[in-house]
C-alpha cells in the first residue's frame, strides 16, 4: 500500500520533544525540560529527543503512552486515527479532519522545566520544540485548511495560563483529564460537523472505567504500560489523587507488553504512582499481586523499570513480606539493577503533617525522616536507584523546615541516588516573566540547592558509567552517547563550581 | 435551567461567573454557555479560568456560542 492509500481522518501527534525514545534511556527525557546549558543546544537535542524510527507511512514505531490510548479510543470506535509522527504530517493535512496533540509540558510550566526557567533565565528546551511545531508550515497549512485542533494531556491545564495562543493558533478544543471517552464524541462531532467545546475537564464521572480504557494497538515509547491509574495517598500539591483509583488487571498489563515486545519493544516500564501498592488493600501492600505481575511480566521481557514507588510502601512491604527482596530475586535474572522516581518532597515534619499527611501511611507522619532513611537504604540493599524529589518553597515553609530537609539529605548521602529539589513557582511568575526565584534562592535555600548538587554530581558519574548507560557493538551510539553524558557532566560540575567529596558507600546486594 | 444531574448555566460576562459560583456542588456536570459573540476564546478563558482550576471534581464544559 502507497502512502497516498493511507486514510486518516485524525492525525495524533505532538512535538519533537515528545515524539522520541531518548536512545532507549528513558530518564534522559529530563533534559528536555531544561534549556541547553554548557553544550549547544543541537547537541543537547540529539541526546535528549532523538527522532524516532517511522514505518512507510511516517508512523512512529513508539509513541508516548498517552496518544496511543487516544488512538486506540477511535479506532476501537471504528475511526481512522494513527499517530503520526510531526515530521510526516504534511502528507495528510489535505486529507484529514483534525489534529489531535498530546504533550506532558507544552509550555514549561510544570515541574521541573518551571524550575530550570526561572534559575536560568532561560526557556527550556520541551516549550521551545513545541513552539517550533506549531509554528511549523505544516500546522500553518492545516489552519488555512480549516482542520480542528484539539489539545490536552497531563498538561492540558497550561493552555488556560496561555490563552492568546488558543486564539493565535486556532485551537478548537482544550481537554483536560482521562480523554479515551470524551474524545469520542469529540470525534463525532468533527465529522458532523457540529460545535465542540472550547474546554472540557473531565470530572469523574466521565473517566473511563477499567474495561473502558482501551488496550493500546502499537507500541508506546520504551515500553511503557499503566498498572493502576490514581492514587490513594491524597497529597495536597498532586493532582493524580483526584482521579478514581484502578488497578489494571495483569491481563490487560501482558496484552500491552505483547503489542510492544511484537514492534520491537523488549523492556516494560511499569507505570503507577506507587508500583508497591499495585493490588494493594488501600495503601497496605499484597504480596501476591506484585509478584505475581513480575514474574509474569520478566517471563516476557529483556529489562524492566518502575515509574514510581513511595517510601514507606517500600518499608512497610520489606519489613512486613521481605517482598522487595522477593521482587528483585525475580528481576535480578536478567537486570543487575532497577531505576525509579520517589518522591521526598520535605524533611520536616510538620510540613509533612500539612502537605501529605497519608504520604507516611501506614506509619505516623511524625516519623517521615526515618522512613525515608529506612527505605533509601533497603533500596540500596537490592539495588533499586531512586531519583528523588524534594518541594521547597511552598507558601508556609520557615527556615526551620528547610533546615530539616538539609539535615535529612546530609543522613542520605552513603545511598547511591539523585535528589533535585523542585522549588514551587506560583504560576503569576510566570505572567509578567519576574525571574523571582533566581534572586531569591539564597540562604538555607541555597545551602539545600548546593547539597543536593554534591550529592548529585557525585553520584550521577556512577550511576551512568555502572548501571545506566550500558555500551553494545550492537548499538554504536550507545559509546557515543555515554561519552557525551560523562563530558556533559563535568561542564556542568565545573559551571556550578562543585566539588565532590568522597561517601561512605553501602554495599549493594550482590 | 436545570436539565436533570446537569447544570446548563449561561454566562455573558464575568459578573454572570460569581453567580456561577454560587449553584451547589449538587450536578453531575455543567455546560457553561458563553453567550456574548463580543468575546473572544482568550477573553472566556480569562474570565472562567479561576473557576474551572477551583472544581476539580465534575465535568465541566465551555460551550461558545457563535451566530
Amino acid at each position: 500500500m502507497g502512502d497516498e492509500e493511507m486514510k486518516i481522518d485524525f492525525i495524533i501527534t505532538t512535538d519533537r520533544s515528545m515524539m522520541t525514545n531518548h536512545h532507549g534511556y528513558e530518564f534522559i527525557g529530563f533534559m528536555t525540560t531544561s534549556p541547553p546549558i554548557g553544550i549547544p543546544e543541537s547537541i543537547w537535542n540529539w541526546i535528549s529527543m532523538p527522532r524516532p524510527k517511522v514505518d512507510e507511512y511516517g508512523r512512529p514505531v513508539e509513541a508516548p503512552y498517552g496518544l496511543r490510548k487516544i488512538e486506540a479510543s477511535l479506532q476501537d470506535a471504528g475511526y481512522d486515527a494513527y499517530v503520526v509522527d510531526p515530521d510526516y504530517i504534511d502528507r495528510y493535512i489535505d486529507s484529514s479532519k483534525a489534529i489531535l496533540i498530546g504533550h506532558h509540558d507544552y509550555f514549561a510550566l510544570g515541574p521541573p522545566s518551571s524550575e530550570w526557567w526561572v534559575i536560568t533565565g532561560r526557556e527550556p528546551v520541551n516549550s521551545r520544540s513545541f513552539k517550533r511545531f506549531m509554528n511549523s508550515k505544516a500546522m500553518v497549512k492545516a489552519r488555512e485548511n480549516g482542520l480542528k485542533f484539539i489539545v490536552g494531556g497531563p498538561a492540558a491545564w497550561q493552555w488556560l495560563w496561555c490563552p492568546e495562543l488558543i486564539d493565535l493558533w486556532k485551537i478548537d478544543a482544550i481537554i483536560d483529564g482521562e480523554a479515551e471517552k470524551v474524545i469520542v464524541d469529540i470525534a463525532d462531532r468533527i465529522l458532523n460537523n457540529e460545535p465542540l467545546p472550547l474546554y472540557t475537564y473531565v470530572g469523574v464521572d466521565d473517566v473511563p472505567s477499567i474495561d473502558e480504557i482501551p488496550i493500546i494497538k502499537h507500541a508506546s515509547v520504551n515500553g511503557l504500560v499503566e498498572i493502576m491509574r490514581g492514587c490513594p495517598r491524597r497529597c495536597k500539591f498532586c493532582s493524580v489523587t483526584l482521579r478514581p483509583l484502578r488497578h489494571i488487571p495483569v491481563e490487560k498489563i501482558i496484552k500491552e507488553i505483547e503489542v510492544n515486545l511484537a514492534y520491537g519493544v523488549n523492556g516494560a516500564i511499569l507505570h503507577s504512582e506507587d508500583v508497591f501498592l499495585y493490588g494493594a488493600d488501600g495503601i497496605i501492600p499484597r504480596p501476591e499481586p506484585i509478584l505475581k505481575l513480575h514474574k509474569e511480566v520478566m517471563e516476557r521481557v529483556y529489562s524492566i523499570a518502575w515509574s514510581h514507588v513511595s517510601l514507606a510502601t517500600i518499608k512497610y512491604s520489606e519489613e512486613k513480606y521481605r517482598l522487595v527482596s522477593k521482587v528483585m530475586d525475580i528481576i535480578y535474572d536478567k537486570q543487575d539493577y532497577i531505576g525509579v522516581e520517589v518522591g521526598i518532597e520535605t524533611g520536616s515534619r510538620k510540613l509533612a503533617k500539612k502537605i501529605m499527611p497519608a504520604k507516611a501511611a501506614p506509619y505516623n507522619p511524625d516519623l517521615w525522616p526515618d522512613i525515608v532513611i529506612d527505605a533509601f537504604r533497603i533500596m540500596s540493599e537490592n539495588n533499586i536507584i531512586p531519583a528523588a524529589t524534594l518541594i521547597v518553597g511552598l507558601p508556609g515553609e520557615d527556615e526551620e523546615d528547610i533546615i530539616e530537609t538539609i539535615e535529612l539529605i546530609e543522613r542520605l548521602r552513603e545511598y547511591p541516588s539523585l535528589i533535585v529539589p523542585m522549588y514551587f513557582v506560583p504560576m503569576g511568575y510566570f505572567k509578567d516573566r519576574s525571574w523571582y526565584l533566581k534572586e531569591k534562592i539564597e540562604g538555607p535555600l541555597r545551602e539545600l540547592g548546593e547539597i543536593c548538587l554534591k550529592h548529585d554530581f557525585y553520584w550521577a558519574e556512577k550511576i551512568l558509567t555502572k548501571y545506566y548507560i550500558k555500551t553494545s557493538l550492537k548499538n554504536p551510539s550507545s559509546y557515543i552517547l555515554k561519552i557525551l553524558l560523562r563530558l556533559l557532566l563535568r561542564i556542568l560540575r565545573t559551571m556550578a563550581g562543585v566539588k565532590t567529596e568522597a561517601h561512605e558507600e553501602k554495599s549493594p546486594r550482590k | 435551567m436545570e436539565y436533570g444531574s446537569k447544570l446548563v448555566f449561561h454566562v455573558k460576562g464575568p459578573d454572570d461567573v460569581g453567580k456561577l459560583k454560587s449553584f451547589p456542588v449538587k450536578y453531575r456536570a455543567i455546560d457553561i454557555i458563553i453567550d456574548n459573540p463580543s468575546l473572544s476564546k482568550r477573553d472566556v478563558i480569562e474570565i472562567l479560568r479561576d473557576y474551572v482550576l477551583t472544581n476539580h471534581f465534575r465535568t465541566i464544559k465551555i460551550w461558545v456560542m457563535r451566530r
